[in-house]
């Protein structure tokens, strides 16, 4: 049973998000702007923050940086503007995500569970023990059992998709060319061949990833390689 | 208040840098004059009685002239602070020793004077004089006469010289017993004299007697002849045009001695006449008899009184006791002045109610004029001051008393006048300093204002002048000065070539001039039309006409450059409005996607309902795509977006993009065919955009192309460009052509309005544009083609 705290101006979007988490069987609360929002968490036990930029009063960014002076509750930013400097201003100042309206419900969700996931059961930063176990971000890879969890959810991953990931995740934040990642996953040369590693890199972000199309984890580097950020 | 600005206290600074300068110089005078007088180096006494016995020995021989001359002594001397003596050798004893027991020095002068017995002395024989007494007549005229008897009379002189020469009447020459007579007399010398007579050279005619330069007048018959034109030869020639015209100075001196006649030559004025006597007074037979007169003085030893002589002993002693005094005040007084000055020179041009300079009444004038006024002033008062000087000193009366008392009222007057050319100098020099100090000295002056202001009217004038009539002006001047010198040099090739050179050296530095302004301005003019706008001439070293284009040059580019601005800023103004009104529209969009979502989660019986509520979520989902679009399109088409390029493999990128589709065109029942080079195409583009630009093209073949067909995607390199070629059937019939296509909202057919913007294909042709490619979309038949080229890096 966790608590959420739902901030946007717009009643109708705060009411339908209400549905939504509360058929989830969360417990949610409703602030209508900043100024509410930070209230309600001082009173409250706030497990996680969905929070609007815009709004009259306070907006989201002023009152996601109050916020941070005292809570490390996870917040997603929830927002019209799609900029990618609108973004990075969001998570610099401690949005832990940025989801764009319109936005589906459906990711929402999943990213609300994963955030909490990570929060309450997994807790930030720790790692499981093991030599054999790599981790990066929400994604455990346990080479012993061959099992992959994100966000501790086990994902069933083909061998070769395995084998990617592994190589990815073993050097996180290097960029792998696909020649590169066939030639180490196959141990074959590339005759031409590599489109493959481009189809098997796009079934792998379709399971590790919530949006496939806004990879968290598994990102390309157009006409460069993939690779796993760090 | 400054004292700078008090002008009371400049004009008493004025009058004691009067006074100052007054005492300066008179006490200078009085340091200077104990110097002379051996104040400062001990001998003061030997020099002082040598002064006063100068001053007494020159009363010595005034006196013993004075006698000579039969003055009256007593009447001139009676005031005199000495007594005299005068014994002569002819036994005369003059004295007024009065009380002569005591007296402070004495002196005694013997005076010498020749006595010529018996001498007259004749100038031409028409004036006599006494030797003993000064010649007082300063002008001496003579006729020399002689007389030849000659029948027949014609003269050279130095042949040739008498050809202008009025003949003899011809009743002369015929008549040759008539009684011809002339007379020769003239100012300058002729070495040689031939004449004539009856047409023979007269061997042993008397020579013109007794002078060299002859005046000839001549008589026929006793009748005098007027005018005779004639010549003389000498060490230097003459013409004279008449011989009537009388001498005056020249003049043959002949001297009647004891009864016998001495030629003593030419004088030319009196004082040659002197000299010539007092040498024959030597030269005499008989010696002159020499008069003695021993002249003794005795100073008084009286009070100071006015007399000359005691008046120098008061003064000498004077000086002598305030010697350092004078030094000390003179230099006092020097310092003084020089403070005055300097205070009245910071002072000049400041005044009250200012605290900065500035200018006066009189210096107002022009500066020119101011000058010339001032010159004009100093230079007529001083010019009076000593014309008045010349005039008094002639007038000094006679007695020493009346010239001492006449010398103080000069000297006073004098030094009025001094003071007022002192004042002249010091207003100009203080007004100089003021202008200077304001500024302007030399535009204030007229001779400025006048070159000025011809300068600026001939400028205008040349300006308004329209071009073509100027350089037809200017050719046509240039080509008039260059005949007009051609035809007055026309005998003088060496004329002609310095001045051809000197054309030449002042031409061609115009001429190259000219051409670095007109290459100048072509420099503007390019970059103006290749699209920089911003860069201006500068058209400050430009003349005339020059200037004039490269302004219009600039005003152009001012214009574009202001129309590119207000376009910039309407571009950005529509991306800022779709970008607001889009974020507006998201909102609410949020709301209908959730509860569209809400909706299809709840049991609903009703079919059509369910229909709708499909109908619902795919136009949603279709109207949140557009907005996005829309947001792209505006930022790719006024170049929003930041581009960050940097060296890609097409290649690489061109499998990605397959792989992230490979799902989608299996969807859509396509075959994609792949041809790309093995080694890597590099070119410069940024990852991220030419993604967004295959992503879009992809997009289009997965939603348009003709199912179970197959997909050419082509990578080539070529021509040092790299391009990318994506072929494929269309499902329905194209009937517009590529470049509609990439227009925005439009799309291939109208039936297809169910999905899409009808923007990709525009967004990515503005991307590839930013990125410096080209996208190209050529339809032929159901053939769609797009090509995407990029400069091979």
């Amino acid at each position: 049973m966790y608590n959420i705290l739902i901030c946007d101006d717009e009643k109708d979007i705060v009411s339908a998000l209400k549905i939504y988490l509360e058929a989830e069987g969360y417990k949610t609360f409703s602030a209508y702007n900043g100024r509410e929002a930070l209230e309600i968490i001082e009173k409250e036990d706030i497990h996680l923050v969905l929070m609007d930029i815009m709004m009259p009063g306070m907006d989201g960014i002023e009152a996601l940086s109050k916020l941070r002076e005292r809570y490390n509750v996870p917040v997603i930013l929830l927002t019209a503007k799609s900029e990618d400097s609108d973004k990075v201003l969001g998570l610099g100042v401690g949005a832990d995500d940025y989801i764009t309206k319109p936005f589906s419900p459906t990711e929402t969700l999943a990213r609300v569970r994963s955030h909490l996931r990570r929060y309450m059961q997994l807790g930030g930063g720790q790692t499981a023990a093991g030599q054999k176990q790599i981790s990066v971000g929400g994604i455990e890879l346990d080479d012993l059992a061959k099992e992959v969890f994100v966000d501790g959810e086990k994902v069933n991953l083909t061998p070769t998709e395995y084998e990617i990931l592994k190589l990815l995740m073993q050097n996180a934040g290097v960029v792998f060319s696909p020649k590169e990642i066939y030639s180490r996953v196959w141990k074959n040369e590339p005759y031409g061949a590599e489109g493959t590693v481009a189809v098997h890199i796009r079934h792998l972000r379709e399971k590790i990833e919530i949006n496939p199309t806004e990879p968290r984890y598994l990102k390309v580097v157009w006409a460069k390689g993939y690779k796993i950020e760090k | 208040m400054k004292i700078r600005n008090n002008a009371a206290i400049k004009a008493v600074a004025v009058i004691l840098s009067v006074l100052l300068l007054l005492g300066t110089v008179f006490f200078g005078v009085c340091a200077v004059a104990a110097g002379a007088v051996g104040a400062y180096t001990g001998n003061f006494k030997k020099e002082k009685e040598n002064v006063l016995q100068n001053i007494l020995r020159s009363y010595a021989y005034e006196i013993a002239d004075a006698y000579w001359q039969g003055n009256d002594i007593d009447k001139l001397y009676g005031g005199a602070n000495f007594y005299y003596e005068i014994e002569s050798s002819t036994g005369d004893k003059i004295s007024h020793l009065g009380k002569a027991s005591t007296y402070l020095q004495q002196t005694t002068v013997t005076y010498t004077q020749y006595v010529y017995e018996n001498v007259s002395y004749t100038v031409n024989g028409d004036v006599s004089y006494t030797v003993g007494r000064e010649i007082t007549a300063p002008e001496v005229s003579y006729t020399v006469e002689s007389e030849i008897d000659a029948p027949e009379v014609s003269y050279t002189v130095d042949e040739g010289m008498f050809a202008a020469a009025e003949p003899l009447p011809e009743t002369v020459v015929s008549n040759t017993n008539s009684d011809v007579t002339y007379t020769v007399s003239g100012e300058e010398s002729v070495s040689t004299v031939v004449y004539t007579v009856g047409g023979g050279l007269i061997e042993n005619a008397e020579p013109l007697p007794l002078t060299e330069s002859p005046d000839v007048t001549y008589t026929v018959d006793g009748e005098p002849v007027d005018t005779v034109q004639y010549g003389v030869s000498g060490e230097d020639m003459f013409i004279f045009d008449d011989a009537t015209e009388p001498l005056s100075d020249n003049c043959e001196v002949i001297v009647t001695y004891n009864g016998e006649l001495y030629s003593l030559g030419n004088v030319q004025n009196t004082d040659e006449l002197q000299a010539i006597l007092h040498d024959f007074g030597y030269y005499a037979e008989s010696e002159p008899t020499p008069v003695t007169l021993t002249v003794t003085l005795y100073e008084k030893a009286a009070k100071y009184t006015t007399d000359k002589l005691s008046l120098a002993r008061f003064w000498i002693d004077a000086v002598y006791s305030m010697r350092y005094v004078s030094i000390s005040l003179a230099a006092g007084c020097f310092i003084l002045l020089i403070a005055v000055w300097i205070f009245l020179f910071c002072a000049a041009g400041h005044r009250k109610k200012s605290s900065e300079p500035s200018l006066g009444l009189f210096d107002r004038i022009p500066f020119d004029l101011f000058t010339v006024l001032s010159v004009a002033l100093f230079a007529a008062i001083g010019l009076g001051v000593v014309f008045l000087i010349e005039l008094i000193m002639y007038q000094a009366p006679g007695t020493f008393s009346a010239q001492l008392t006449f010398a103080i009222a000069a000297g006073i007057g004098t030094a009025i006048c001094a003071v007022v050319l002192y004042l002249i100098l010091l207003g100009y020099l203080l007004s100089f300093a003021a202008r200077v100090k304001v500024g302007g000295l030399i535009r204030s002056t007229l001779i400025y204002k006048a070159v000025a202001f011809i300068c600026r009217g001939a400028y205008k004038l040349i300006c308004a002048l329209p071009l073509v009539w100027k350089t037809a002006l200017l050719l046509f001047a240039v080509t008039l000065l260059e005949l007009i010198l051609l035809l007055s040099n026309a005998y003088e090739p060496d004329n002609l070539v310095i001045l051809w050179t000197v054309e030449k050296i002042i031409v061609i530095p115009l001429v190259i001039f000219a051409v670095l302004l007109l290459r100048k301005l072509k420099k503007g003019g390019e970059a103006i039309a290749e699209g920089h706008i911003g860069e201006k001439i500068d058209t400050k070293y430009m003349p005339l006409d020059f200037g004039e284009f490269g302004e219009t040059l600039n005003n152009i580019g001012g214009g574009l450059e202001r129309a590119v601005d207000e376009k910039m800023k309407s571009e950005r103004l529509k991306t800022e409005l779709i970008t607001n009104v889009s974020h507006d529209i998201k909102t609410p969009l949020t709301s209908i996607v959730n509860y569209v979502d809400l909706i299809k989660k709840e049991e609903i019986e009703n079919e059509k309902v369910r229909e709708y509520v499909d109908v619902l979520d795919r136009h949603s989902a279709r109207l949140k795509k557009l907005i996005d679009d829309l947001v792209e399109a505006s930022k790719a088409s006024t170049g929003n977006l930041t581009v960050e390029c940097e060296r890609l493999d097409a290649c690489v990128l061109l499998e990605q993009s397959l792989g992230e589709y490979s799902e989608k065109l299996e969807a859509s029942e396509l075959t994609p065919i792949m041809s790309m080079p093995s080694d890597p195409a590099y070119i410069m583009a940024d990852g991220r955009r030419l993604w967004r630009v295959f992503d879009n093209l992809l997009c289009n073949i997965c939603k348009y192309a003709m199912p179970k067909t197959r997909v050419y995607i082509t990578l080539e390199r070529a021509d040092n460009k790299v391009t990318a070629i994506f072929r494929n059937i269309s499902r329905e019939s194209l009937n517009i052509t590529g470049d509609e296509l990439t227009e925005r909202f439009v799309r291939g057919d109208a039936s297809r309005n169910t999905e899409g913007s009808g923007l990709g294909l525009s967004i990515a042709r503005s991307l590839t544009e930013l990125q410096g490619g080209t996208l190209d979309v050529t339809i032929d038949g159901d053939l769609f083609k797009a090509t995407v080229t990029f400069p091979a890096a």
